[in-house]
């Protein structure tokens, strides 16, 4: 059963259409990455399953249950994009707030709080005023609040926003972690390389739709695609290959063969075998999840449009 | 839980800044004043002496209504209230019982007799003598024949600011049948001037209408009744005995008078001294130098104080929670918006409840102590103020919703409390002049209504102020001087708290309502 669940769901801004009918599911146990440009409809999204917004048409389902609801908050757990932790606490009196607004217990709040500020690194600023942390200090702190009362499932919206690549990679392995413990992690980004990373499924919003969606060996696989080298000397019979039916590139000293109409490589290898060629590199292409998603956004909208419609209204692209 | 953790994520934020510290030791100093100040009982022969002062005053149908025997001159708004001059000097105290401290049995001879005719104030101050009222009457007679009437009788007439002269009053306090030498010499109210003379202006005149019948029959036990009831409205001294005594002819008069009391009477006359006794606040009664103390520098003076800085200091409550990052921080909690805007709410009263049951119960403290006076009442400030400004912080909270601006916010709600004050101004004003026996104009009909109605809708601020003032006054004055207070009818504390609670109620839920509705 999908522990996030969403049909059909629109959201209008006074006429301007943030969603336009997104679907998803996301199965239990999974990091999912939600990618888009600014303005997509990815925040948009994420405040409605957290009842922040309403919606204005569809189903969205949070565990199981209507989203808005008191009960639900109480099992997920947010990190906005710039978020603003109010500057009089500290670290440990902000989750202790936090931690009392769920209704953890005392000693409940003192564990879990030492144990997260270690995880993210800021257990030896636990007892400083919030107005004098970095802003990766308070992004870590913002994804601490978002795992120390144990919630089932957790969304962070650009979670390494002002994080440096040290501190990226031990938000990944800590999301990862998360995973391992069980938690659904939905995860909002525009860092294409960082989802591609850690997620299991992956959704494409464009223009307050959901234009692509799947593993990310789905979205990046490119289809019978290989790229082949033969030792120095050796001359690739290209010519040969393309009197066969193959569609054949040549980059450099690799060749790139495209097979089409249902053909295999074994035919490729076979020749090169018969030619006594030296194989030295073989490799089934892939495409990255940026290739994918600039292709998928060009294929729906050209650039110049899209600098155009940079330019809307802020209020239909505040929540993205 | 949650409930409690507002409560101290409010109080971290009003600590966070410097404020918090200025009006705590603001409230700290108040104290400290209060505790400078001195409350010091008069030897008897001076306290009898000082009572006896007040007597001229004397209240209609023998001390029961509120008004005062004598003249009223003027309209409601204006009215000067002068008693007739009857002069009572104490003589020969001695105290009876062997007994110390400030209560005992005291005895002493009282004289009554004709004393200076207070002068009404005409425009260009005090009038001048041989006006108005004769001179050539016995007073004391008077004043006990015009005190007995039951049902009191009145008569109006004119006044001549400029000369004083009087336009039919036929009673024997203006010296005979219609007015004496007044009649017809009294320029009328919007004559033209005649040449040189300056314009002259009349305004009405209320006085007693008393027969000669029934000053000659007052009897020696009406005067003996009159005395025994001044001493209980003007001192609170209620086990007195009093008997006339030959030897002066009239219109003079001489009492012999026993009086178990002393010092802890209401009335006693008392010196409050401020700064450790470097000068005078007062030379009146206990009640004058507590309510200088509790009315006017607590709840006067402090209230206002308390209130604007506090209204300064929570303003920021909510305009900061719906910062755009901190209420999707907030929202995503298991928190109702509903109950968000209540807990910030009330955690802006609670920390009005603090900072005044500072001030407040320090103030009372001090001042029991050093006046040996415990009264629990002035300790309903501390409600009365922090539901004064429940009403302000409904107002605001309203406007942190609507605008998420905290300047904006204190601002209008500055602007707000100044209004309510205005509208509460404006009803006790058109009210006094509504009461007043005579009127010499009648008020615009518009601005009647407009009063009268803003009044009606407003929160009672005004009128929980005069509330909690003729509270505080029930606990410590004299009858004379709560009836002094209470020639208006006060407000109820129904209307002014219903009204209130409405108010407040209305705007936190248009403040819910509109924080519902917006999405984030």
């Amino acid at each position: 059963m999908p522990v996030i669940e969403t049909q059909g769901l629109r959201k209008d801004y006074g006429g301007i259409e943030a969603l336009k009918g997104v679907s998803l599911a996301v199965e239990p146990g999974q990091i999912y990455g939600l990618l888009g440009q600014n303005g997509a409809g990815k925040s948009t999204l994420v405040k409605i399953l957290l009842g922040i917004v309403r919606k204005t048409d569809g189903d969205a389902y949070l565990l199981g249950e209507s989203v808005g609801t008191a009960d639900v908050r109480k099992r997920v757990g947010f990190l906005p994009e710039d978020h603003a932790f109010p500057g009089y606490h500290t670290a440990r009196t902000v989750l202790d707030f936090y931690g009392r607004l769920y209704g953890m217990s005392k000693d409940d709040r003192r564990t879990r709080i030492n144990e997260a500020l270690d995880i993210v690194g800021l257990k030896k600023r636990m007892d400083t005023k919030i107005k004098s942390y970095s802003k990766g200090m308070k992004q870590r702190l913002g994804i601490a609040q978002s795992f120390f009362h144990d919630p089932e499932v957790i969304f962070l919206d650009e979670p390494t926003d002002g994080v440096d690549p040290v501190g990226r990679k031990d938000i990944r392995e800590l999301l990862v972690q998360l995973k391992g413990e069980g938690r659904t992690v939905f995860v909002n980004s525009h860092l294409l390389g960082e989802v591609e990373m850690i997620s299991d499924r992956v959704a494409i919003m464009h223009q307050g739709e959901v234009v692509r969606q799947g593993t990310v060996a789905d979205l990046t696989r490119q289809a019978d695609k290989f790229a082949i080298r033969l030792a120095d000397g050796d001359e690739f019979p290209a010519d040969e290959l393309r009197q066969r039916g193959y569609t054949v590139t040549t980059d450099g000293e690799t060749v790139e063969v495209e097979l089409t109409d249902g053909r295999t490589i074994d035919p490729v290898l076979d020749l090169l075998s018969a030619k006594r060629l030296r194989l030295r590199h073989l490799l089934e292409m892939k495409q990255t999840l940026e290739d994918v998603f600039v292709k998928l956004i060009d294929s729906t909208e050209p650039r110049a449009k899209r600098a155009v419609r940079a330019a809307r209204p802020a209020r239909a692209r505040r929540d993205d | 839980m949650k409930f409690l953790a507002f409560l101290r994520d409010s109080f971290r934020e009003a600590v966070d800044g410097f404020v918090i510290y200025v009006m705590l030791g603001l409230s700290a100093l108040v104290v400290v004043l209060a505790a400078s100040i001195s409350f010091t009982p008069l030897e008897p022969d001076k306290a009898f002496a000082e009572i006896a002062k007040k007597f001229p005053q004397a209240f209609q149908n023998r001390g029961a209504d509120n008004q005062p025997v004598g003249v009223r001159i003027g309209t409601g708004l204006t009215t000067q209230y002068i008693g007739l001059p009857c002069e009572y000097t104490v003589a020969e105290v001695q105290r009876m019982d062997a007994g110390g401290g400030g209560n005992g049995t005291y005895k002493f001879r009282l004289t009554a007799k004709p004393g200076k005719l207070q002068r009404p104030r005409g425009p260009g101050g005090p009038m001048a003598d041989g006006a108005v009222i004769q001179s050539n009457i016995d007073w004391f007679r008077m004043t006990v024949a015009a005190w007995a009437q039951q049902p009191p009788k009145e008569e109006t007439g004119e006044i001549d600011m400029a000369t004083g002269e009087l336009l039919g009053i036929s009673s024997e306090l203006m010296g005979g049948p219609k007015g004496g030498k007044s009649k017809g010499k009294a320029a009328k109210k919007g004559d033209e001037p005649d040449g040189d003379t300056p314009p002259t202006r009349t305004l009405k005149v209320a006085a007693p209408l008393v027969t000669p019948a029934e000053i000659t029959g007052v009897t020696d036990d009406a005067m003996t009744d009159f005395v025994k009831n001044q001493f209980a409205l003007h001192a609170g001294l209620d086990e007195v005995t009093v008997k006339r005594l030959d030897g002066v002819t009239e219109p003079q008069y001489l009492f012999d008078v026993e009086v178990k009391g002393g010092s802890t009477a209401r009335g006693w006359p008392y010196t409050t001294k401020a700064l450790f006794g470097a000068f005078t606040l007062s030379d009146g009664t206990l009640a004058d130098g507590l309510l200088l103390v509790q009315d006017n520098l607590v709840n006067g003076i402090g209230a206002v104080v308390t209130l604007l800085v506090t209204i300064i200091l929570t303003a920021f409550f909510i305009p900061n929670l719906m910062r755009k990052g901190s209420l999707d921080l907030i929202l995503a909690k298991p928190v109702g918006r509903g109950e968000l805007l209540v807990y910030k709410y009330i955690g802006g009263l609670t920390f009005m409840f603090l900072v005044s049951s500072l001030a407040v119960g320090g103030v009372w403290l001090v001042t029991s102590v050093r006046s040996g006076y415990w009264n629990p009442v002035f300790l309903l400030s501390i409600p009365m103020l922090t539901f004064s400004f429940a009403i302000l912080y409904a107002f605001s909270a309203l406007l942190g919703v609507l605008t998420r601006n905290a300047i904006v916010a204190i601002l209008l709600t500055i602007l707000f409390m100044f209004l309510l004050w205005a509208v509460g101004t404006g009803k006790t004003l058109l009210d006094v002049y509504r009461s007043a026996p005579v009127r010499e104009d009648s008020a615009p009909q518009w601005l009647e209504y407009t009063v009268d109605g803003a009044n009606a809708v407003l929160p009672r601020y005004k009128d929980l102020d005069k509330l909690m003032s003729r509270t505080l006054a029930d606990g410590v004055s004299t009858p004379a001087e709560l009836k002094a207070r209470d020639r208006l009818d006060l407000p109820s504390w129904g209307s002014a708290i219903g009204v209130s609670m409405a108010f407040i109620a209305l705007m936190l839920l248009l403040a819910y309502w509109r924080f519902a509705t917006r999405d984030g």
